[in-house]
């Protein structure tokens, strides 16, 4: 496999792919650098988020002081990325369930062996909330059913609330990862409550690597996401859109990486990495085959929400109009009323 | 497309012991109170994490059992920074007199914090609870309390980690923390023992926080939003 660029000899092999990594403070941003690698029948993308509020420790490294979470999604990253590597094969079938065990155990002694080189500071706190080295994941390990055809396999690993999607012409976006937070899946829900989750990568708590398997069928884009890039927008419709009026908008992926990161830097409050790897098409054809579903949900999603907020924003102007006409027309009545009503205070007070 | 333009609302409760055996260190946490709210905001801005409203109110406690009704110094929030000079005013009137001997009553002011006028607004809430103390707890028992505090006490410590505990309750299930500066011991260590979100310095009301404890505590709060 290899980073960077694909190379286009079939209908469905990868041939679209861009990556970016936007810290919210230069230098210190707690994503890692996001998975993606590739060959003609085989695709590796995923994303990793340090988690700040579980992971805000700061330890001295060669490179300065680093938090918990800085370290850990590289550190993890790294791991993950090696023994994918070492365990896909083109010719064999992966074993998922097995391949979760194999990637457990890698990141179990990944972390606690940096943990452990990393002399963390001796500490006081007593609380479930701090972790030493916590990270999301979420890795799609993709795999071509049989050469020459455009069924693939997607074999999907996480922890916490890092997503995989898959988005398909006719049908859009598809979350393929379940987020592991407390309050449940709602995807809508979880963008206004910021639940905790319920397990997460790290080196000092017992965690799970969550497996799916999905089949696919080529041509489809296959999207590695930390929260910053999708926890942000106004819905999961939204986000969608951004994908894919960005890839309408562009003239080459590259154009398309720029304006995806652009606009998840608009709305983000967070630290954001996304992968994406488009299988079956080059960009030309993904944007011609993407026309009618871009269409599709800025007219049935977005437009109507737009059109609303419009008309909110307005009653709201309204209403504000409304309070000051109310306010000044208390005060200009109020001055017509006083004077009689203020009549006998006027009246010199006599002394008992 | 539109910026998002999330808004956070940040609420902050401080519980402080004033009672007598605070007289050596209360100046510095009154310190700490008001330095507290600022590092929260500084972290979330750094963040690029906009702070639309930030609001802090003061708890005082001394022991019901000693003080009766006296006990209890609170005030309601106040918003930052238009407020800051009322905020300052409350804290530096409080003084460290009465308690008798230990415990106190700081699970009682935990639970009149819990039970605080919380924010609703901003499209992102964090509701923090600070709690400073150098004695144990003691044991909560509502018929004890004073009025008019009596119906605000829940009647075991059972019932109130039914309060904290509650998802439909006034503190949002996910936005709330409990920063506890207190010793082990009844109550303190209960709590961080069994409670969620919580984090705990064993300590005399924060004696010996280390900087890297410090900034742990911190990125707890703000960096979670």
């Amino acid at each position: 496999m290899t980073a960077g660029a694909g190379t286009p000899d079939a209908c469905a092999v990868p041939t679209v792919s861009f990556r970016f990594n936007l810290a919210q403070i230069e230098g210190q941003g707690e994503d890692a650098d996001p998975i993606l690698r590739f060959g003609p029948n085989l695709g590796l993308v995923g994303a990793l988020d340090g988690m700040g509020g579980a992971g805000g420790t700061v330890y001295e490294t060669p490179d300065g002081p680093r938090t918990g979470a800085y370290i850990a999604s590289r550190v993890a990253r790294d791991v993950v990325e090696q023994r994918m590597i070492e365990l896909f094969e083109p010719e064999w079938q992966l074993d998922g369930p097995a391949t979760a065990v194999e990637l457990h155990r890698a990141l179990v002694d990944g972390l606690t062996a940096r943990l452990a080189d990393l002399k963390a500071p001796p500490t006081a706190l007593r609380s479930k909330l701090v972790r030493a080295l916590p990270t999301t994941l979420a890795l799609v390990a993709l795999q071509r059913a049989e050469p020459a055809a455009a069924a693939w396999l997607a074999h999907v690993f996480w922890a916490g609330d890092s997503r995989a999607f898959v988005v398909e012409p006719r049908d859009g976006v598809r979350q393929l990862t379940t987020d592991d937070i407390r309050s449940g899946g709602d995807a809508l829900h979880n963008l206004r409550d910021d639940s905790p989750m319920d397990n997460t990568i790290s080196a000092d708590t017992e965690f799970r690597l969550n497996y799916r398997q999905v089949d696919l069928s080529a041509p489809y884009l296959m999207v590695a996401a930390t929260d910053g890039c999708f926890h942000y927008v106004r819905s999961p419709m939204h986000f969608e859109h951004l994908l894919l009026s960005t890839l309408q908008d562009a003239r080459d992926t590259e154009s398309w990486r720029i304006g995806v990161q652009r606009e998840v830097g608009v709305v983000t409050g967070d630290d954001a990495a996304l992968a994406l790897l488009g299988v079956g098409a080059d960009f030309g054809g993904f944007k011609e085959m993407f026309a009618d579903r871009a269409d599709q949900v800025r007219r049935r999603f977005i437009q109507p929400l737009d059109e609303l907020d419009g008309e909110v924003a307005h009653a709201e102007q309204r209403l504000e109009q409304l309070r000051e006409r109310r306010d000044a027309l208390l005060h200009e009545l109020w001055g017509a009323y006083k004077p009689e009503y203020e009549r006998y205070q006027t009246v010199k007070e006599s002394q008992s | 497309m539109v910026s998002q333009g999330l808004r956070y609302a940040v609420d902050i409760a401080f519980c402080i012991d004033v009672t007598g055996s605070m007289s050596p260190i209360l100046d510095k946490v009154k310190e700490n109170a008001l330095r507290f709210y600022d590092d929260v905001q500084r972290n979330l801005t750094e963040k690029s994490k906009n702070v639309d409203e930030l609001r802090v109110r003061v708890i005082g406690f001394r022991d019901f059992k000693h003080d009766g009704a006296a006990a209890i110094e609170e005030s309601s929030f106040f918003s930052l920074p238009d407020e800051q000079a009322a905020f300052s005013d409350f804290v530096g009137g409080l003084t460290p007199q009465g308690g008798g001997d230990a415990p106190e009553s700081g699970l009682e002011a935990l639970a009149l914090a819990i039970a605080s006028d919380w924010t609703t607004g901003g499209d992102r809430r964090r509701q923090v609870i600070v709690v400073w103390t150098d004695q144990p707890a003691q044991p909560l028992d509502a018929a004890g309390a004073p009025a008019p505090y009596s119906d605000r006490v829940p009647k075991d410590f059972s019932a109130l980690t039914d309060l904290w505990e509650n998802e439909q309750g006034a503190m949002g299930s996910s936005s709330k923390r409990l920063i506890l500066f207190a010793p082990d011991g009844p109550g303190w260590s209960d709590i961080s023992g069994v409670w969620e979100n919580v984090v705990h310095h064993p300590s005399q009301a924060g004696q010996g926080l280390s900087d890297v404890d410090y900034g742990t505590i911190i990125d707890s709060i703000a960096n979670s939003v």
